[in-house]
């Protein structure tokens, strides 16, 4: 994958791009600030060459705030549907609400300590490249314990694991593996939820919008 | 109650005469007359001083007045703090204080020659009828005062002479009240606090301690930066670097070298990176959560409800971003609330309702648990309130036993130092 990568602390920035090469992928620019990496994917655009995958941290300068962040979405409105990662020190709602509400798949929200994990990482960068969408398991399971009075309550246990793997941007199959069930068990859970949520075919896009929900009710 | 001089003088005049009072006034005129007599030639020496001889001999005057039973004067300046010694000449000069002292310490001059030249006077006038009076004892006795002017006196009207001295005292005794109570009444003036110094003094206090709660948020908010700039990064990168020896390891297990020990050991390093990164988060939450700064109270208050451990039920959809100040203080409220009612109150909800009218910030945490939760008891809601207190703000706590248990903040929506003034 070709991807833009979008740190400012140099080490980590270093560090990053040493693991990408191993993993296989081209870091085609680098920037260290929010302006910096706006840039080097309007350069990439203006060559017809956008990225495969756009990697930023959340906080960076100029305003040290949530500048990468704001730069994503950014991104995603003048260059369409650039898969982006949006790496973070912390979970905070505020910052995926912003994210995930604006686009239907190709984002992923993730903590920075899941990069070590690297075939977990590796595997989630594959699914975002591809359209898929990634929340921090740390994120979703926060979401879970915080939402009362929400549609969501009326999940049963299993529908909630199903539904939390769903969020990590697993597939059926790999949900089935995870919780040591048959494909056709975790399709008549994620089937009930769909109900339960009130989502109906003709939405789209269901799978994202079952997890938008914790985040937007 | 103290009896004044004032008081003293406007008694019937036998009983002025013979209390403390005369002797006291002349105790004061003369302190004032030695005061005078030192000070002119040192002031003269020393001129550029001026202000300095104001500030000693005001501090001398308060304590003077004292003598004639005037309640202590409040001091007109200033108190200056330790970590402001540096500055003090700079604040002395600048008071308008010092220059009244000043005003007192020429007033003291010149009352003090005024004193002293009636004390002369006064000496003079007694020592001549005593001396008249004694040689008269011995006959009929001559004084040559100036050319042409002589007094004669017969033994026989010696008690004239001393009814005279009599009515010399007792008008002396009047006389001398009457100039030490007006030079009393004018230090009175002179160097007493003015209303509005009084007013300012409390200002200036209140600035500081606002100032002090602005400057203690600021720097959680640059530690939690620099935290999350240095150590949480480089302990990211250790774990991807971790990550890539794994990576490595199990290619080199793959090709038949024996590294089970050596990937055990990187696999525990990179087990205790992720906990010391854990750790860390947590300890940085707990310092200044960065989500409060980027996107305000009701973001942060949602991230707070979500590692309760209990169901919270949040209404904050009426908050408008407050001041930095004003936010981290509902925020560490809010937070400390719910750790009280999850540890001590056998909670089963908690309901968190926030919300900005035009000049307030306030925040309600209600609980369902078993009340009786006393407010001198925990440190950390003590401190909360001292803390909304200074910004100008209230904590009530409301906790009758069997519940419910409520908490009630009222923040200054902007607690900018100019709001406080016109507040």
């Amino acid at each position: 994958m070709r991807i833009i990568l979008a740190e400012d602390s140099t080490l980590l920035r270093e560090s990053l791009t040493s693991l990408l090469e191993k993993l296989g992928h081209t870091v085609i620019a680098t920037a260290t600030d929010a302006p910096g990496l706006v840039d080097a994917v309007a350069l990439a655009a203006h060559e017809n060459r956008l990225p495969d995958l756009v990697i930023t941290d959340v906080r960076m300068p100029p305003n040290n705030q949530d500048d990468g962040l704001r730069a994503a979405l950014h991104i995603r409105r003048s260059h369409g549907t650039v898969p982006i990662l949006v790496l973070s020190q912390y979970v905070a709602d505020a910052y995926a609400a912003q994210l995930l509400s604006e686009n239907d798949g190709a984002v992923g929200y993730l903590l920075k300590d899941r990069i070590g994990r690297i075939s977990d990482f590796s595997r989630a960068l594959e699914t975002i490249a591809a359209g898929g969408t990634i929340i921090d398991p740390e994120m979703v399971r926060h979401l879970l314990a915080r939402k009362t009075g929400s549609p969501i309550e009326s999940l049963t246990p299993r529908e909630r694991d199903v539904l939390t793997l769903m969020a990590e941007g697993l597939a059926n199959q790999a949900i089935a593996s995870q919780l040591v069930v048959s494909a056709a068990a975790v399709a008549k859970h994620i089937g009930s939820i769909f109900t339960k949520l009130d989502l109906t075919p003709d939405d789209g896009h269901r799978r994202v919008k079952a997890v938008l929900l914790y985040l937007n009710t | 109650m103290n009896i004044t001089v004032w008081r003293a003088i406007g008694a019937k005049p036998w009983r002025f005469w013979f209390s403390r009072w005369p002797w006291l006034t002349l105790l004061y005129l003369f302190s004032s007359a030695m005061l005078g007599l030192v000070l002119l030639p040192m002031i003269a020496m020393t001129f550029v001083f001026i202000p300095l001889w104001g500030l000693a001999v005001g501090a001398l005057e308060r304590r003077r007045l004292k003598l004639l039973g005037f309640a202590r004067i409040e001091n007109a300046h200033v108190r200056v703090g330790a970590d402001e010694r540096h500055n003090w000449l700079n604040i002395r000069m600048t008071e308008a204080a010092t220059w009244r002292d000043v005003g007192g310490l020429f007033a003291t001059l010149l009352m003090g020659w005024l004193g002293l030249a009636l004390l002369v006077v006064e000496a003079v006038g007694l020592a001549a009828i005593v001396a008249i009076v004694a040689s008269a004892t011995h006959g009929p006795f001559r004084m040559n005062i100036s050319a042409g002017v002589s007094v004669e006196m017969m033994p026989s009207d010696i008690w004239k002479a001393c009814a005279a001295g009599l009515v010399a005292l007792a008008v002396a005794a009047y006389v001398n009240a009457i100039l030490v109570a007006g030079q009393a009444s004018l230090s009175r003036f002179l160097l007493s606090p003015r209303q509005a110094e009084l007013e300012r003094y409390i200002e200036r206090l209140t600035r500081s301690r606002v100032s002090l709660v602005e400057a203690f948020e600021q720097e959680r908010r640059r530690i939690e930066r620099d935290l999350h700039d240095g150590v949480q990064q480089e302990l990211v990168a250790l774990s991807v670097r971790l990550g890539l020896a794994e990576i490595d390891l199990e290619h080199a297990a793959q090709s038949g070298a024996n590294v089970r020990e050596a990937r055990q050991a990187v696999a525990v390093a990179h087990d205790h990176t992720e906990h010391a990164l854990r750790s860390l988060r947590a300890t940085v939450r707990g310092i200044h959560p960065a989500v409060l700064t980027d996107h305000g109270l009701a973001a942060a208050l949602q991230e707070l409800a979500g590692r309760a451990g209990l169901p919270i039920e949040l209404d904050a959809t009426l908050v408008q971003r407050a001041s930095a100040a004003s936010e981290g203080c509902a925020y560490f409220t809010v937070s400390e609330a719910i750790t009280n009612a999850v540890k001590h109150s056998s909670a089963t909800i908690i309901h968190i309702a926030a919300q900005t009218t035009a000049h307030e910030l306030i925040v309600t945490v209600t609980d369902n648990g078993h009340g009786g939760a006393d407010e001198t008891l925990g440190t950390g809601i003590r401190g909360l309130k001292e803390r909304a207190e200074t910004l100008g703000g209230a904590l009530n706590v409301d906790s009758p036993p069997g519940g419910p248990t409520m908490l009630r903040l009222r923040l200054p929506a902007a607690t900018t130092l100019t709001a406080i003034a016109a507040g």
